[in-house]
């Protein structure tokens, strides 16, 4: 029996799984399950789905040439049974797999040489654009409520470390009219409520993540 | 235990801005997310029987065959089933004429068919090759592929004409 490789996806096809199609020019289309094929039926193309092999090789997140794939061929002949053989090919197998997964990590850790910095980076060059979105406590004197110019409402609350005075967002409210704080806090809005779609509190979140991105990065 | 601190903090803080980020997500794809794919549904495939018109691939000189009464099974014939056929469309001096009633064996299928490992097979159209009732191929030649289930049907002679066997 042959393993074979599913035309979207890449990965094997074990006997008695998935669906193949065959074209009227003989060309035979093997998919694993049915997602793939349908995928194929919608005419997506492989390489522009993400979760795909094909997708992945291409944009380099997966290591693509190594030496512990050439192991891995088609051969049309088939093997005479020797017992010998194919116990040092079980063996051979599992110390291909360990050193592929070994390679793979590499690979990975590889590629994601330089990402944090660069997120560093550009997290400074946000919050030194977008800082004056946020108040801190101190020089916001009582309540807690700010309110946004498009009439949102959002709770703050001060969090000391390290010498830095931050405000972090507690809750989005929507907006309701005369609502003043004490109200707000006895309804004990949970803070994954409600995010107004305004683009001043796109930007005040963004902002935030920005400040949790860079308290607890560096 | 500052560490520890500052782990938990920036776990809680991720998850209330990330859950402030799904909601929006969400928010935005109820409004326009919904007409979808409608347009690329299929037809569904289903089993030949009376009137379908079947492409007929050999030499015999018949273009296009209906359907009229399939040798086997209640629904309809499938893959590799026999099943008799009336000639609509034929090729001028061609052994088969219009209008003759002809036995055929189906050798593609639109609609999927189980294999005996359980996977399944489809092809592209209804396709049929003439065959006169001792299961012999009237024509001489067979285009295209087809399926190696042929031959558990007793049709060697035209998985032997065939050019690909899938």
């Amino acid at each position: 029996m042959r393993l074979e490789k599913c035309w979207f996806c890449s990965s094997t096809i074990y006997p008695g799984h998935g669906i193949q199609f065959v074209r009227n020019d003989a060309k035979i289309f093997r998919f694993c399950r049915s997602k793939c094929h349908k995928n194929f039926k919608m005419k997506r193309n492989p390489r522009k789905v993400k979760w795909t092999k094909a997708y992945r090789r291409l944009h380099g997140k997966d290591m693509t040439q190594d030496s512990t794939f050439e192991f891995e061929r088609k051969r049309n002949r088939p093997e005479r049974y020797d017992r010998n053989v194919t116990e040092n090919t079980l063996k051979a197998m599992k110390k291909i797999y360990k050193v592929r997964a070994v390679r793979e990590f590499s690979h990975i850790v590889k590629r994601r040489v330089g990402k944090k910095a660069k997120e560093l980076e550009q997290a400074k060059k946000e919050l030194q654009q977008d800082i004056s979105l946020v108040i801190a406590p101190s020089s916001h004197s009582g309540g807690n409520l700010r309110r946004l110019p498009s009439g949102e409402c959002f709770l703050v609350s001060p969090l000391k470390r390290s010498g830095f005075e931050i405000v972090i967002l507690h809750a989005f409210l929507p907006a309701v009219g005369n609502s003043s704080y004490e109200s707000n806090t006895v309804k004990r809005v949970s803070p994954f409520f409600w995010v107004p779609p305004s683009r001043e509190a796109l930007a005040l979140k963004r902002v935030l993540n920005t400040i949790y991105f860079l308290l607890f990065n560096t | 235990m500052a560490v520890n601190f500052a782990s938990k903090c920036s776990r809680a803080g991720s998850s209330l801005l990330g859950g402030l980020g799904n909601n929006l997500s969400a928010l935005l794809s109820t409004q326009h997310g919904t007409t979808s794919y409608n347009y690329l549904s299929q037809q569904v495939r289903t089993f030949i029987q009376m009137r379908t018109v079947l492409k007929v691939v050999d030499n015999s000189g018949a273009k296009k065959v209906m359907c009229i009464q399939a040798l086997k099974g209640k629904k309809g014939a499938r893959l590799g089933d026999t099943i008799i056929a009336s000639v609509k469309e034929a090729y001028p001096n061609g052994k088969v004429k219009k209008g003759k009633v002809v036995y055929g064996v189906v050798v593609r299928a639109a609609m999927q068919r189980g294999r005996c490992d359980g996977s399944e097979v489809k092809f592209d159209d209804n396709a049929v090759v003439l065959v006169d009732k001792q299961g012999q191929p009237i024509g001489t030649r067979v285009f295209g592929p087809v399926p190696h289930e042929l031959r558990q049907k007793k049709h060697v002679k035209i998985l032997s004409l065939a050019g690909h066997i899938a």
